[in-house]
């Protein structure tokens, strides 16, 4: 994906607050331009939350997620593990 | 009012009128906890990532292994601030009995679920803000006023550890939250305290996708494509741990 690098560690440094966070913010600019940077803090900013409803409510994935994931899933091992 | 005037780059005018709305409730009495709490619940938020009680469970292989208490910024009930610190500092961790322990701690679940909204709908934008490189906005002032106490008459146990409304929401007061019968289960997790919902959906509207199109592959918003956008959202994801 073009310039997939640079949103990672963009995205990376917003979670972490990282001192490379400038830096990461600068590539994206350079690669992408300013548009980008402020809609992939956007983006990063959004998940931030979402995570955090989703873990802190002990949602299932629901009949369609599930059945939409089902063989990434399958072929990544993943499985809510017990208890939760 | 908050602005992003003073940013050298372009930003959306969504973005600053959503985080406004978010700003003016945060103020204002919510559902169960008042104006001042509410406030007070975002201060929690915020000095969340300066105590070291946190610090050492986030760094444990168990946080059950790390017994201490947490440094806080407010007179909430520790319930609360064991709520705010651990969605804050360790998401990924937390259990259906940790919840069930809030719950005996004396915390409702209509006062948790309200909980999680503000501080969710807090660390979007501040986060945002560290993104685009401006200071976190000053807490509002609270405002008086009784909480609401609205509980959804069609809440109930659900897939969740928290009461939802059912996605089968026609004919409710809740109808105007998502289409009948077709939303993901991360949109309903917040309905026994409706405004919560709204508030997500308002934010989720700018900073990434109404929820009308997630659905939609080819749907996009702002200056990158659905691709970019599900990189960085899987990015974040994985960054939480979260299975979600």
């Amino acid at each position: 994906m073009a310039h997939g690098a640079e949103l990672v560690a963009f995205a990376e440094a917003i979670v972490t607050g990282a001192q490379t966070l400038a830096q990461s913010r600068a590539a994206v600019v350079e690669a992408l331009g300013p548009e980008a940077m402020v809609d992939a803090a956007g983006v990063a900013s959004n998940f931030e939350r979402m995570v955090r409803i989703a873990d802190s409510t002990g949602i299932e994935l629901g009949d369609l997620l599930e059945q939409a994931s089902a063989d990434v899933r399958d072929a990544l091992g993943l499985e809510r593990p017990a208890g939760r | 009012m908050i602005t992003y005037e003073q940013v050298p780059a372009p930003v959306r005018t969504g973005f600053a009128e959503s985080h406004q709305r978010f700003w003016d409730r945060l103020a204002a009495r919510g559902t169960w906890w008042t104006g001042a709490e509410r406030v007070a619940i975002a201060a929690e938020a915020r000095a969340a990532r300066d105590c070291p009680y946190c610090r050492e469970r986030k760094a444990a292989l168990s946080p059950h292994t790390v017994s201490g208490n947490h440094t806080t910024a407010t007179d909430l009930p520790p319930a609360a601030v064991e709520v705010i610190h651990a969605v804050m500092t360790d998401p990924g961790r937390l259990t259906r009995k940790w919840y069930e322990a809030r719950l005996a701690d004396g915390l409702s679940d209509g006062q948790y679920v309200e909980i999680i909204g503000t501080v969710v709908a807090l660390v979007s934008i501040d986060r945002f803000c560290r993104g685009i490189g401006v200071p976190e906005h000053p807490l509002p002032a609270p405002l008086p006023g009784e909480t609401r106490r609205y509980r959804p008459a069609s809440a109930g146990p659900d897939e969740a550890w928290v009461p939802m409304v059912p996605a089968d929401n026609a004919g409710t007061p809740e109808a105007d939250l998502w289409p009948a019968g077709r939303t993901g289960n991360v949109i309903r997790a917040m309905s026994l305290v409706p405004d919560e919902v709204w508030t997500l959906n308002d934010l989720s509207a700018v900073h990434y996708l109404p929820n009308v199109q997630v659905r939609d592959p080819s749907a996009s918003q702002g200056a990158l494509s659905r691709p970019q956008m599900e990189l960085i959202a899987g990015r974040v994801s994985v960054l939480n741990d979260c299975f979600y």
